[in-house]
């Protein structure tokens, strides 16, 4: 059988279950961005130095959701709650493999735009501790 | 038999991650509090209370008698359980209508309201423990103390 995507992931923040818009769900690990460098003894000799810029050791959470009154409410006790909100995003690919990450002390850092129509949705980026 | 409480503290044996309000990291939860119920729960409590009564109706010898291992005295969570799955009752519709009645008057160390999130977390013998406890120390508190 072969690997199949997780399409379809629950996500909660705070212990509650969200709906969000399908396909709009990434994130990154929050291993930071890494620099790969060259030095030289001379000679034509190279040596590699690598070095990580903790600076960006965060995880980016991204998805959206659509236009309900309770989704506003919701993205604005988030915003309320500064960096002391906790998302999980948990999913099964198509043969039954579970995945599952942690973001703590996640703070929502868009300027929440809430767009009110038919076909418009509500855009949120987190910012928070390395993935778990 | 207890005497009538407003809340009681089922330990878990499998503790439950949870976020308590206002902190940013989880932490974990070994117990959970269940009040008791009001008018407002009689929906769900009815159909625990229900359950019972038709279960000690089917385990009844023929003598009229319902026989319970243990203290007699001491009807505890445990022995309810045990009672309900021997009789002829659907537990299902027990743990369904436990389920809905624990959204209402339970949390995960006083604090955080239990979800269907947060019960799905729950290990099963934990959600049968707060079943008995809840039967024993509420529901059934005063029915009990007529049983012998």
């Amino acid at each position: 059988m072969g690997d199949k995507v997780i399409s379809a992931p629950s996500i909660s923040v705070n212990d509650s279950p969200v709906a969000i818009v399908p396909n709009s769900f990434s994130y990154t690990e929050g291993k930071g961005e890494q620099t790969v460098r060259v030095v030289s003894t001379g000679g034509g000799a190279v040596e590699q130095v690598y070095s990580q810029n903790v600076e960006s050791n965060l995880s980016n959470v991204k998805f959206t959701m659509l236009p309900t009154l309770a989704n506003i409410d919701l993205a604005r006790q988030w915003k309320t709650n500064e960096n002391q909100n906790v998302l999980v995003v948990t999913g099964k690919d198509g043969n039954g493999n579970t995945f599952d990450r942690t973001f703590q002390n996640a703070g929502l850092i868009n300027d929440t735009e809430i767009q009110l129509g038919s076909e418009t949705v509500i855009e949120l980026e987190f910012l928070s501790d390395a993935a778990v | 038999m207890s005497e009538l409480l407003d809340e009681i503290i089922v330990e878990l044996d499998r503790p439950v991650l949870y976020t308590p309000k206002g902190e940013g990291e989880q932490v974990e939860s070994k117990t959970v509090v269940l009040k008791a119920p009001s008018a407002k729960q009689l929906q769900y409590t009815s159909v625990l209370k229900q359950a019972f009564f038709q279960a000690l109706s089917s385990l009844k010898d023929e003598s009229g008698n319902v026989v319970v291992e243990g203290d007699e005295s001491e009807m505890n969570g445990e022995a309810i359980i045990s009672m309900l799955y021997m009789s002829n009752v659907d537990f299902n519709k027990i743990q369904v209508a436990s389920r809905e009645l624990f959204k209402l008057v339970g949390s995960l160390d006083g604090q955080k309201d239990l979800n269907d999130l947060l019960i799905n977390k729950l290990g099963a013998d934990d959600f049968e423990k707060m079943i008995g406890e809840y039967l024993v120390n509420f529901t059934l508190a005063s029915a009990l103390k007529q049983i012998k």
